[in-house]
């Protein structure tokens, strides 16, 4: 169960963004920023909506802790005893 | 991008905020459970890398003044490979960015708001980061400024403040663990340091080099200094094997403090202090990543994608940790591996780049002298190669008039030089390694020199403090020498 009030908060914070930088392309010319800024919410938006159908999303710091992280805890600990 | 100034000070409190804020929470329960009370000295190894990053730095600060590390990576191999390295560093800077706001969001949870969701004190925390994303670095400086010397004092007084609680027994015998697990906490403690590549994003933001590599000395130094103490004063408050089982022991610590029988809970003042300096710490952080992308991207304007990109931060914060048990392994385990392989893999890349560039350059000074000039003063400027070409000669003269201040007609000044300063600082950083290692060979037998050299780290670490301070001040009020052969005290 997702926190309404997060996801109401989150999803004004990003529809505000998303408008100013449209409002922002459409009065002056294509600057890069804009459109980097626009990818970027796209980005967000993708993983907001798997975030909230459930979808197991695997983040960049999974497997430095289930593979990587564990194995070296485990030798380190045996190696302290 | 809009040009931003700080100053030596600022510079340096950046640097110590970087390197202790965050550690200050998480680190010292793990070199105590790595290697019991001798855990203090595995800071000097912490401290030899930090200096090491700093001369890095440093160097390629001086080869290109106006730079920043992004753009200084995108100039030595070209737009493709220099992409390639900036995102490494950019991931890099990304999972500190990650450990530290959720490493503030469980401290945060634990010890205040245990009853508020998750998701709202993320979301609490990024509000307050997209304002410091939409400025620049000055105004996360000034407000460093105005609350890390409260830290930083809180951190001195707290031995003051704790007398009633500590035995100096629970610290001894000295230099009784074996030496290997020193060096392993000492590695952990690296990659904690290694943090100060993300001043790699602000290097253009000062422009004198000496006082650059003096800030950067200065920030390093204090930093295990500070780490030192807390390490030393958890062992003696709590005993190593309490402090090792601990989750927060520095807080723990604050929450000691009982001055008389009407002053207890004397660990919210800190938490007051401590708060905004660890919201600095990850401003400056969110902000390196958007001069990063923002380099990458060649985006004239960072501060635009400031609030997507921090949306896009705060979702992989909460999706990336299921806990806090994933982030400690995650904070002391997955990313210094990440960091042991990456990060001097990634530093001899850059280094051997940089020569090839140099020497390349060089040679083509030489022919563009041989061609254009006279013979007799070939030498001379191939010999410099900055002084090469036309663009060469401006972008030197360009450095030379923003490196340093220029020579002054002062009468020389009293006292040591910012030179014999920073060669006592590494007399003193030599000193202090030396007793460790003699330590570690007497220790088991010979337990009154273990307790001298203990004594003697412990003081070289202190005078240290002192003379990397004099250190910083003199290379603020002398010439600097016109010659970069200063490099070599970093």
């Amino acid at each position: 169960m997702k926190n309404s009030l997060f996801v109401i908060l989150f999803l004004c914070i990003l529809f505000i963004s998303i408008a100013s930088d449209i409002r922002f392309l459409n009065r002056q010319k294509r600057e890069t920023s804009v459109v980097v800024s626009l990818s970027i919410s796209a980005l967000t938006l993708l993983l907001f909506g798997l975030w909230m159908a459930g979808v197991k999303v695997g983040m960049p710091t999974r497997p430095f802790i289930d593979p990587i992280g564990l194995t070296l805890y485990e030798w380190i600990k045996e190696m302290l005893a | 991008m809009q040009k931003t100034v700080i100053s030596e000070r600022q510079f340096a409190f950046l640097v110590i905020s970087l390197l202790s804020t965050a550690s200050l929470i998480n680190l010292p329960h793990v070199l105590i459970e790595l290697s019991g009370a001798d855990a203090a000295f595995s800071v000097i190894f912490m401290l030899l890398y930090g200096l090491l990053m700093a001369a890095y730095m440093v160097m390629l600060s001086r080869r290109y003044p106006r730079k920043n590390l992004f753009e200084i990576h995108e100039i030595i191999f070209g737009r493709i490979f220099g992409t390639f390295i900036n995102v490494l560093l950019l991931l890099r800077i990304g999972f500190v960015v990650l450990r530290d706001i959720r490493l503030f969001n469980f401290f945060t949870k634990v010890v205040l708001l245990p009853r508020t969701p998750t998701e709202i004190l993320l979301l609490l925390f990024f509000i307050v980061l997209f304002y410091y994303g939409s400025t620049t670095l000055e105004v996360s400086a000034r407000v460093n400024e105005l609350f890390y010397p409260l830290l930083l004092l809180s951190q001195l007084i707290l031995p003051l403040l704790l007398i009633n609680q500590y035995s100096f027994y629970s610290a001894d015998p000295y230099f009784v663990q074996p030496p290997q697990n020193v060096g392993m906490a000492g590695i952990i403690g690296c990659t904690w340091f290694g943090d100060i590549f993300v001043m790699g994003a602000f290097l253009q933001m000062l422009s004198s080099k000496v006082q650059m590599k003096s800030a950067f000395r200065f920030g390093v130094i204090v930093s295990s200094f500070i780490m030192a103490l807390s390490l030393v004063l958890m062992v003696m408050v709590f005993g190593a094997n309490m402090t090792a089982h601990q989750v927060y022991p520095n807080y723990s610590l604050a929450m000691q403090l009982l001055l008389t029988d009407f002053l207890d809970r004397l660990e919210f003042p800190f938490l007051a202090v401590y708060f905004p300096v660890f919201f600095i710490n990850t401003a400056i952080m969110f902000i390196a990543m958007l001069i990063g992308i923002g380099t990458i991207t060649r985006s004239r304007d960072y501060t635009r994608f400031n609030r997507p990109f921090g949306l896009l931060v705060l979702l992989a914060s909460l999706l990336g940790f299921r806990g806090a048990i994933d982030l400690n392994i995650f904070a002391n385990y997955g990313l210094p591996f990440f960091v042991i392989l990456i990060e001097p893999l990634a530093i001899l890349t850059v280094l051997t780049g940089f020569l090839i560039k140099q020497h390349r350059e060089k040679r083509m000074a030489s022919e563009y002298i041989t061609d254009s000039e006279p013979p007799g003063s070939v030498q001379a400027t191939a010999a410099n190669p900055e002084g090469a070409g036309p663009e060469r000669e401006s972008h030197a003269q360009h450095e030379k008039q923003t490196d340093d201040p220029p020579p002054s007609t002062k009468p020389p000044m009293k006292g040591w030089s910012h030179r014999t300063w920073t060669r006592f600082t590494n007399v003193l950083i030599g000193l202090a390694l030396a007793f460790v290692a003699i330590g570690f060979v007497l220790g088991m037998d010979y337990q009154d020199a273990a307790t001298f050299c203990t004594i003697g780290f412990h003081l070289c670490l202190l005078i240290a403090v002192y003379s990397s301070a004099r250190e910083a001040r003199r290379a603020k009020l002398e010439p600097a020498p016109s010659t970069p052969s200063d490099s070599g005290g970093a």
